[in-house]
């Protein structure tokens, strides 16, 4: 089996560089034959690679210690469910498991497209088949999962019992499915490019490729953070760990680009941009692979880092200068027939004073003095000064950015955000290592330079002489501006059309504003318990729910003039007419009802703990809890303390709530089991710690508002997605709708 | 033993099968044959109904609407014009109008 | 012109990320290790420090009625130890002899560290652990 494994992989190998090469010597003599060849070589070796993934799969279940993998991973006492996941468990396995995604993703869409598209098939295979292979070299050189164990140990190791959860079972290859599907619209964009194809239907291809991968990384992101609230046992779902922003950072690239492809489908605008935002997408996926796989980044050192990382950041450097040279080489078939805004000498230079008067500013803030005040003031002035001084050019800048101020705009404005933000994170996520590398580079120069600067300049100098570590407060700090910014735009986007505002959006801001406001301040100046901040942002999500509902609602109402459709038969004619537009809708609704469920649990949670012995009561706020019983129980891989509680409010009994702490035999290590008591309001996560063997225990109870809404809207955020991607059949325009109504008449 | 012999039964399989096209003819061009237009003049459509919701519900002024839906009206013929002849313009020409939707 | 626009774009790009780099910066924690910490010259950082090292054997006690928690936190190269008080929940995968780090500020005058927050490395037979997640 071993033998056979190996020799499947080597295959694949041989297979994915025969068919690179076919291709191009297919491109050079013209000659189809290689290129039919190519596609076979393709398809053989999603076969193969499918063949040794089932072998190692029996192996795995057959629990076959003779692999290293196997014995590493799985245990005699592991349930075969998890032995079946260990699949993914590892390094080397969810290595195998990139590689059969992406060849079966690539099979199919060779089988979709090489008729179709037969001039672009080539590159396509190229792109995709170059990075199959980059990963088929990562099994053969560094992990391979057909390694044999040497000895061949009585038992595995067994599987971390962190990962034995439901949502382990699921949360990787959803993930994986996510990031190796970004493969396939890097290929085929660049393929397109290079074949000299980019007319058409290319972004329809990219798009619904980039929807499926966005759908499948979004399930693995909430899973995820259901894996994390349920198993890690600290209460929260998102704790800005790298290995989680490396799923988030290419997910804001691919929600950018699913917001900047309706822009070229309508416009036209933006075709550079989005073929460097399904690279960057792409490069992303490879990067969070990196961040999870390699050891490279870890906020908690403890792996050794792997030679792997070198290669990985060899390959993503290559597929970047690789990219951008053809992106240059090819701008001019990308140029746009529209502008939004042509700005002239004129508008730059009056953009130039304003970009220094800025510079200026944040200078000044940062010398922070007691004059601060007259700094302001006079920047103020200065500001007033250019306006009038330069006011022609000023008028008509104005009067162009102020056609920013329309649909056109706000997608720009969405993509800055998301641009925004994914440089934060990413900058984030990769600082303390960068920081390694600032302090080497120190390191490096002269003892008598460094020490004038430990002289002259203190802090600098340990500054370059410390590992630092960015703590999550960096992030929360920068989700609060982004969030609002964020929760404006779609109250205030469904409202905008092309090309001008329109009255609709300012009266929306008035009534926003008129509603807001005295809330805000009415809760600022103390006489609501609550944050003014937690009650702007309620605000707005609320806002911006009516805002669809109300859009959606209206369109209803011309159906309903126009053709003569009842309500309900004219929302489902409208839903089942214009899959992309509803569906993209129903998305939004799942982020707001995220919004929702995340703004409860980090402004309003509530934390209690209590030390209590068997038969005692103790409060935890509203609720009593009374801990009646601790249970012992057995299994092979586990013994596990069960303490019940029964939840008392008013006087009733309303609930049951059963935590646990398990101990694994082969980890040594006491796993907490949590148990949550959920309903629409508020979820109670007990964490229970025994404290000697006569019962007495320890419980610390988090009331967690609205969590259930966060999984409610990652529900609907998925559906919206599977929606838009479904085929709309041929539509009628109005017009037809209302000749069609009258000729009934 | 009978693990070599799978893996030599295999090898000659895939050989055969990646080889098999040059055992044949020279086959036709590969060119599109395909589905880029209906795709596209779907996605006109798509744009032509929504312009036109946007515009009854007041989001669009009727100088923009009617500027814009000329635009998509003459992109749309235009996408219906190249669907009629598919198999006139082979693919061999590299510097094709790059006019999108 | 395009070179103006260069420049604007350009100073535009390093503003964002030089802001990005300072903001960066204030919340940040650094790393030390015990050795250092309760070395003669050692200030006392406002912002809070991280401190690594390996729990000394026996020297956990808790206290009966509360979530509190002391040990001893030993250097890896110096062998020095330091008196952590921790309050809040372990982890569970904190042990004696494991590689920890603690999150807080040092009290020279009382030579206690307080700790608001415990990370646990995992050792390398849970080497997968954050791997997957």
């Amino acid at each position: 089996m071993l033998l056979l494994g190996n020799f499947l992989l080597i295959a694949t190998f041989g297979l994915l560089a025969y068919c690179l090469v076919a291709t191009v010597l297919g491109l050079r003599s013209r000659d189809t034959r290689w290129w039919e060849s190519a596609i076979r070589a393709v398809y053989a070796a999603t076969a193969t690679v499918i063949a040794s993934s089932v072998i190692l799969t029996i192996a795995l279940i057959s629990r076959d210690f003779r692999f290293e993998y196997v014995a590493r991973h799985v245990s005699s006492t592991l349930p075969l469910a998890y032995c079946a996941t260990a699949f993914w468990a590892g390094q080397a396995g969810s290595l195998l498991f990139w590689l059969l995604v992406l060849l079966v993703f690539v099979a199919v869409s060779l089988r979709l497209y090489h008729r179709s598209h037969g001039e672009v098939i080539p590159y396509f295979i190229l792109f995709a088949g170059g990075s199959a292979l980059f990963f088929n070299l990562l099994l053969l050189m560094f992990t391979n999962p057909f390694a044999p164990a040497n000895p061949v140990p009585p038992d595995g190791l067994g599987m971390n019992p962190l990962l034995q959860n439901v949502m382990m079972v699921f949360h990787p290859p959803t993930l994986f499915l996510g990031y190796v599907g970004f493969t396939i619209p890097f290929a085929f964009a660049l393929g397109s490019l290079l074949a000299g194809r980019f007319a058409l239907d290319w972004i329809t291809i990219v798009r619904k490729w980039t929807l499926v991968s966005w759908i499948f990384l979004t399930v693995g992101i909430i899973l995820g953070m259901q894996w994390a609230y349920v198993e890690l046992g600290w209460g929260g779902y998102w704790g800005w760990d790298p290995v989680e922003n490396a799923s988030f950072i290419p997910w804001l690239a691919a929600t950018a680009l699913l917001h900047t492809v309706i822009l070229q489908e309508q416009k036209g605008l933006f075709k550079k941009w989005n073929v460097f935002l399904v690279v960057l997408t792409f490069l992303l996926c490879i990067f969070g692979t990196f961040i999870t796989r390699s050891g490279f980044i870890e906020s908690v050192h403890a792996f050794a880092l792997s030679d792997i990382g070198y290669y990985f950041l060899a390959f993503m450097l290559l597929v970047l200068v690789l990219c951008l040279i053809i992106l240059y080489r090819s701008r001019k078939k990308l140029t746009g027939q529209n502008h939004l805004i042509r700005l002239d000498a004129a508008d730059w230079s009056l953009l130039q004073w304003l970009l220094f008067l800025v510079a200026f500013y944040i200078v000044l803030l940062q010398i922070r003095t007691y004059y601060a005040r007259a700094a302001e003031y006079s920047v103020i002035l200065l500001l007033i000064g250019i306006l009038v001084w330069k006011r022609s050019a000023a008028a008509s800048l104005g009067r162009k950015l102020l056609r920013l101020l329309s649909r056109e705009g706000m997608f720009i404005l969405t993509n800055f955000i998301f641009m925004f933000f994914l440089l934060f994170v990413f900058w984030g996520t990769v600082y303390p290592t960068l920081h390694e590398g600032l302090m080497e580079l120190y390191a490096g120069f002269s003892g008598g330079f460094r020490e004038s600067v430990a002289q002259s300049l203190p802090g600098l100098h340990e500054f370059f002489q410390r590992k630092l570590a960015v703590s999550p407060a960096f992030f929360n700090k920068w989700v609060m501006p982004f969030a609002l910014v964020l929760l404006f735009m779609m109250v205030f986007c469904p409202l905008f059309g092309w090309r001008k505002l329109n009255r609709k959006v300012i009266y929306f801001l008035l009534a926003v504003l008129l509603v807001l406001v005295p809330l805000a301040i009415y809760t600022g100046l103390g006489v609501g318990a609550v944050s003014w901040m937690s009650v702007v942002l309620f605000g707005l999500t609320g806002f911006a729910i009516i805002a669809i509902v109300s859009d959606v609602f209206s369109a209803v109402a011309i159906r309903r003039r126009l053709a003569g459709e009842s309500w309900l038969r004219g929302a489902a004619n409208l839903f089942r007419k214009n899959k992309r537009r509803y569906g993209g809708y129903l998305s939004h609704i799942g982020v707001l009802i995220l919004i929702i469920g995340i703004i409860g649990s980090s402004f309003y949670t509530q934390e209690y703990e209590s030390e209590v012995n068997i038969g005692e009561t103790f409060i935890a706020g509203e609720w009593e809890l009374k801990y009646v019983d601790l249970q012992f129980s057995q299994d092979p891989e586990k013994s596990m303390y069960q303490a019940i509680l029964e939840v008392i409010r008013n006087g009733r009994t309303v609930g049951r709530i059963t935590p646990e702490k398990h101990l694994h035999r082969k980890f040594e290590q006491p796993m907490t089991e949590v148990s949550i008591d959920f309903n629409l309001l508020r979820d109670l996560y007990v964490i229970f710690s025994p404290v000697n063997r006569a019962g007495r225990a320890y419980f610390k109870i988090l009331v967690n508002p609205l969590v259930i809404w966060i999984w409610v809207g990652g529900l609907l955020i998925t559906l919206g997605g599977i929606y838009a991607i479904l085929p709309n059949r041929r539509r009628l325009v109005l017009s037809e709708l209302a000749a069609k109504e009258e000729h009934h008449a | 033993m009978p693990e070599v012999l799978i893996i030599l039964f295999a090898l000659l399989g895939i050989v055969y099968y990646v080889c098999q096209p040059f055992f044949g003819k020279t086959a036709a061009a590969a060119r599109s044959t395909g589905t880029e237009h209906d795709v596209a003049m779907r996605v006109l459509e798509e744009s032509l109904a929504n312009l036109e919701y946007d515009y009854r519900a007041g989001k669009i002024g009727e100088e923009d609407f009617l500027d814009m839906q000329s635009d998509l009206q003459h992109r749309l013929t235009e996408c219906r014009d190249q669907a009629r002849r598919p198999a006139a313009e082979p693919a061999k020409s590299k510097h094709r109008s790059t006019r999108t939707t | 012109m395009s070179q103006l626009k260069f420049l604007a774009i350009a100073l535009l790009f390093i503003g964002v990320v030089g802001y990005l780099l300072f903001s960066g910066l204030q919340e940040t924690v650094y790393y030390y290790t015990v050795g250092e910490v309760l070395a003669a010259d050692f200030q006392p950082h406002s912002r809070g420090i991280r401190l690594t090292g390996t729990v000394v054997a026996g020297s956990v006690t808790r206290q009966p009625d509360s979530l509190v928690m002391d040990f001893l936190l030993a250097d890896d190269q110096t062998g020095d130890t330091l008196k952590i008080h921790y309050q809040g929940v372990v982890p569970d995968s904190f042990k004696e002899d494991r590689h920890v780090v603690v999150e807080g500020t040092f009290h020279p005058d009382r030579r206690q560290f307080e700790a608001g927050n415990l990370l646990v490395k995992c050792p390398s037979k849970y080497e997968e652990e954050k791997a997957s997640t």
